[in-house]
C-alpha cells in the first residue's frame, strides 16, 4: 500500500531572500545519494555473486561461510537505499522483486513443514528445488532447468506475496537454511553439502545450486535496473522533477520509519514473539537490517552518504532546507534521527554482543522486548516531525490556495 | 469545475433546508452551523465534539466486549446457549470497527491494532498461535492474565472467531480470550480518557505539547484517521479478497468464518459518518458536510447491494461486479474527503500504518 502525499493546502505566505538551499540543488543531493547507494548495492550483489559461483563449484564450509559474509556485506548499502523507496513510484513498484518479504520458503526448498506450512498459501511447501514442475489451474510452470526467467513466473506466484522466490532474502534462505531455532540462540544451519552434488545431503543439490546462482544473477539484473533507474535521464529523476522532490523525498522517509519499518517489521514481530516476522529471520542480520534502514532515513535528511569505499556523497540537504525556512524544526528532527540511531544501535550491539534479535523478541525478554518497543516509539517519533516537515517541504513561496469554500464562497459556484 | 458542480449538486440536496445563517443552531448538536465570514476552523471546538464521538465509540467498545466475556463464561460454566456468545460477539466485533480508523496514541501504544483484531494474517499466525494455546492446561486457556502473555494473534476476534466457528474445542479459551480483550477494552478507554489520557494531551495541544504543537495537528490526525480508515477499507477487506479476476482469494474476507465481513464495513462506514457530522460538524461547510455524508450514504448502499458475504461474492462472477463497484465508491468516498473535507479544515493527510505496505 502507498500514497504519495498531496501537498498541504496552505494559508500562510512566505516571501525573503533568495534561499541557499534551493529546491533544485536539494534534489540533486537526494538523487545522487540514491544513484551512490544503488551502485553500491550492485558493486557488492557483483561480489555475492563471485562467492556463490565459488560455492557452487567447490561447497565447503569455507566457500558457504564466504558467500554468506558476501550477503551480509551486500545488505549494508542495500538496507540504506530503502529511504527511497516509497516516495519514488518507479522505485516502489520495483522493489518488490529485490527485497520482498515474508516469504513461505517452502515455495523454494525444503522445510521443517512444523516450521514452513501456511494455510493461507496452497504453494507454500511446493518446494521447486524438488519439484521441476508447479501446477496451478490446469497451467504448468516448467522449472526443468532453473533460469533467472522461471524464478521471475515463480514471483508472487497465483498472486500470493508470501511467494517470493527472488531478492535478498530467497538467496539468504539457500545460504542459512530455516532457523529453527525460535526464539532461543542460533540462526539457520544449513550444511554446504546441501550444495554438494557429490555427496548430497538435501536433495537435488544440483538444483539448488542452479537456484542460488540464478537469483543471484537475478539480484544483479534487478539492481542494474535500479542504478539506471536514478542515471542522468533515468525514471526516478524523470518523476522527482515532474513532481514535488522534497515532498516526494520526505513522504519516503515518513513511510519507511512508520508504517515500514516501526509497524509492519518492528511492532508485529514483537506483538507476536515470533521470529517468523523478523526481517533476516534466516540469518540473524535483522538489527543491521533495521539500523541501516534508519541510516538511509538520516543519510537522506542530511544529505551525506559514505559509500562501501569510505568516499562521500554530500551536498545541499532537506535538513539545509527546513532550516532555512524553520530552524527549530529542522534541529528537532534531526534531534529525533540521532534518538533513533541510539536505539537501533542499541539492538545492534546487543545482537554483536550474542543476543539475536530474534531472542530479543520472545515473549517474556523484558530487556529484549524494551530496546525494540524503544526503537518502536523513536520511530513514531520522528515521523511527527516528519510530518512537519512534509508541509514546510511543500511551501509553495507564495500565497497559496486556500480553500475556495472557506474564503471565496461564491467563487465556487462560478 | 467538477468541484463546483459537486458543490453545486450537494446544495441541492440540503434545498429543503432554510439557508443557513450565523444564529441558526444544529438540533441535534445544540451548535451553530457554520458561522459566514469567520474565516476559519475551531479546532478546539472540532476537538471536543470530536472526543465526544471517540469516547462513545470507545465506551461501546468496552460495554460490547464485557458483554462477551459474560456469555462465553455463561456459556462454558452455566449451560447458558451458545447464540449468546454468538450475538454478543457480533456486537463486539461491531463495536470495534469505526475504532479500526484510529490506530494513534493509545491503540498503537498498548498494541491493540493487532491485539484486537490481527487481521489481515497473511501466515495463519492465528491458527498456528492458538494451537499453542490449546495444548496448554484448561486452567491456563481460561486465564487472561495466560493469554495477555501469549502471542497477540491469540488476544482478540479473529481468535474467538477461529474457537467459535472452526472444529477448535470453544470452552474454556473463549473465557480466557474474551477477559483479556475486556481488560484491553477497559485499558484504550481509560488510556484515552481518564486522567492524563490520550484525551487530555490533545486537549493541552501547545508549542510545549509532546504530540500535538497545535489543535490543528489533532485535526490533521483524526482526518489522516478517516482516510486511513477508507484505505484499509478498500484495499484489504474489499481488495485482498477481490484478487484479480481470474483469482479470487474469498477466505482473505476479514470474518469470513462467522459472515461479519459486510456488516463491519458498514459499521466502520457509520463511525466515519459520525465523526464528520458529529465531530467535524458545523466547522466543515454545510454544503460539503451534506455531501460527503450523501456520498457515505450511497456507499453504504452499493454494500447493501452485495447482497452475498463478501467472501462468497468475489468468487461469484456476477456479485464480484457489485464489490468492484462498492470498491470503487470507497475510492470516490476518499476523494470527495480530500476535496470537501480536508480542505474545508485547511489540513492535509499524514502519515498512517497504511504507508507500508
Amino acid at each position: 500500500m502507498k500514497r504519495t502525499l498531496v501537498t498541504f493546502a496552505m494559508t500562510a505566505a512566505v516571501t525573503g531572500p533568495a534561499l541557499a538551499a534551493d529546491k533544485a540543488a536539494v534534489t540533486q543531493t537526494y538523487a545522487d545519494i540514491a544513484l551512490a547507494g544503488y551502485e553500491d548495492s550492485l558493486t557488492l550483489a557483483k561480489a555475492l555473486k563471485s562467492a556463490v559461483d565459488a560455492l557452487v563449484a567447490a561447497p565447503s564450509d569455507a566457500t558457504l561461510e564466504a558467500a554468506k559474509t558476501a550477503w551480509l556485506a551486500a545488505r549494508v548499502p542495500y538496507q540504506q537505499t530503502e529511504a527511497f523507496r516509497f516516495g519514488n513510484p518507479s522505485v516502489d513498484d520495483w522493489e518488490g522483486k529485490v527485497n520482498a518479504w515474508p516469504l513461505d520458503e517452502g515455495l523454494i526448498d525444503y522445510v521443517d513443514p512444523l516450521f514452513g506450512g501456511n494455510d493461507e498459501n496452497p504453494f507454500a511447501l511446493a518446494n521447486i528445488i524438488a519439484n521441476p514442475t508447479l501446477e496451478l489451474s490446469g497451467k504448468v510452470l516448467d522449472a526443468t532447468t532453473i533460469t533467472p526467467a522461471v524464478l521471475q513466473d515463480l514471483h508472487e506466484f497465483d498472486g500470493i506475496e508470501a511467494n517470493v522466490a527472488t531478492g535478498y532474502h530467497a538467496i539468504e534462505f539457500l545460504l542459512w537454511g530455516q532457523d529453527l531455532n525460535g526464539t532461543d540462540a542460533g540462526a539457520g544451519n544449513r550444511p554446504a553439502s546441501d550444495f554438494d552434488v557429490t555427496d548430497c545431503t538435501g536433495g537435488h543439490c544440483d538444483r539448488r545450486g542452479q537456484y542460488l546462482t540464478a537469483a543471484t544473477d537475478l539480484l544483479i539484473a534487478d539492481l542494474m535496473d535500479a542504478v539506471a533507474l536514478w542515471s542522468a535521464g533515468g525514471q526516478a529523476r524523470v518523476d522527482l522533477a515532474a513532481g514535488d522532490p522534497l515532498v516526494m523525498a520526505f513522504t519516503g522517509l515518513g513511510s519507511l520509519s512508520y508504517g515500514e519499518q516501526a509497524g509492519e517489521r518492528m511492532k508485529l514481530g514483537l506483538l507476536l514473539h515470533d521470529p517468523e516476522e523478523e526481517h533476516d529471520c534466516f540469518s540473524d542480520n535483522t538489527h543491521n537490517s533495521h539500523y541501516y534502514d534508519g541510516l538511509g532515513v538520516r543519510n537522506v535528511y542530511t544529505g551525506r552518504y559514505v559509500r562501501i569505499d569510505g568516499s562521500v556523497v554530500e551536498g545541499p540537504s532537506l535538513y539545509d532546507f527546513v532550516a532555512e525556512r524553520d530552524a527549530a524544526l529542522a534541529d528537532n528532527l534531526l534531534a529525533d534521527m540521532d534518538r533513533t540511531m541510539i536505539a537501533l544501535g542499541a539492538i545492534k550491539s546487543t545482537a554483536e554482543a550474542g543476543t539475536a534479535y530474534d531472542q530479543m523478541l520472545a515473549a517474556g525478554n523484558e530487556a529484549g522486548n524494551a530496546l525494540i518497543q524503544n526503537a518502536i516509539e523513536a520511530l513514531v517519533a520522528q515521523t511527527r516531525n516528519i510530518e512537519r516537515a512534509v508541509q514546510v517541504a511543500g511551501l509553495k513561496g507564495v500565497t497559496v490556495e486556500g480553500s475556495d469554500s472557506l474564503d471565496n464562497v461564491s467563487a465556487v459556484f462560478e | 469545475m467538477i468541484r463546483a458542480i459537486v458543490l453545486l449538486m450537494s446544495l441541492l440536496l440540503v434545498l429543503p433546508v432554510k439557508a443557513q445563517t450565523g444564529t441558526e443552531i444544529s438540533k441535534e448538536l445544540g451548535l451553530p452551523y457554520w458561522a459566514p465570514g469567520r474565516g476559519e476552523v475551531d479546532h478546539d471546538a472540532l476537538r471536543r465534539r470530536s472526543l465526544n464521538v471517540l469516547e462513545r465509540q470507545y465506551s461501546a467498545f468496552v460495554v460490547a466486549s464485557e458483554e462477551l466475556h459474560d456469555s462465553a463464561i455463561a456459556y462454558c460454566d452455566a449451560d447458558a446457549p451458545r447464540e449468546d456468545v454468538v450475538t454478543a460477539f457480533r456486537a463486539a466485533w461491531l463495536a470495534w470497527a469505526p475504532l479500526d480508523s484510529y490506530q494513534f496514541g493509545p491503540v498503537e501504544f498498548n498494541g491493540a491494532v493487532l491485539s484486537v483484531n490481527f487481521w489481515p494474517d497473511k501466515k495463519n499466525f492465528t491458527g498456528r498461535a492458538l494451537a499453542g494455546l490449546l495444548k496448554q492446561p484448561l486452567q491456563s486457556q481460561r486465564d487472561p492474565a495466560t493469554i495477555a502473555a501469549a502471542s497477540a494473534a491469540v488476544q482478540g476476534l479473529p481468535a474467538i472467531e477461529m474457537l467459535l466457528f472452526t472444529e477448535a474445542p470453544e470452552c474454556p479459551a473463549i473465557t480466557g480470550v474474551s477477559g483479556f480483550l475486556a481488560q484491553m477494552a477497559q485499558r484504550l478507554y481509560d488510556d484515552w480518557f481518564g486522567p492524563d489520557g490520550w484525551a487530555d494531551l490533545a486537549r493541552a495541544a501547545g508549542p510545549d505539547n509532546p504530540v500535538y504543537l497545535s489543535a490543528e495537528e489533532f485535526t490533521k490526525t483524526l482526518y489522516t484517521a478517516l482516510d486511513f480508515g477508507l484505505i484499509r477499507i478498500s484495499e484489504q477487506r474489499l481488495g485482498r479478497p477481490l484478487g484479480t479476476f481470474d483469482r479470487s482469494f474469498p477466505t482473505r474476507a476479514e470474518a469470513w468464518r462467522s459472515g461479519l465481513s459486510n456488516a463491519i464495513i458498514g459499521a466502520q462506514l457509520d463511525g466515519v459518518a459520525a465523526m464528520i457530522r458529529e465531530g467535524f460538524a458545523g466547522d466543515i461547510r454545510d454544503p460539503d458536510r451534506a455531501w460527503v455524508l450523501k456520498v457515505i450514504g450511497q456507499t453504504q448502499t452499493r454494500l447493501d447491494r452485495v447482497a452475498l458475504p463478501i467472501s462468497d461474492a468475489v468468487a461469484d462472477p456476477v456479485s464480484r461486479v457489485r464489490v468492484e463497484v462498492l470498491k470503487q465508491k470507497v475510492d470516490a468516498l476518499r476523494l470527495s474527503l480530500a476535496e470537501d473535507i480536508g480542505p474545508g479544515l485547511g489540513v492535509d493527510t499524514g502519515f498512517s500504518p497504511a504507508d507500508g505496505d
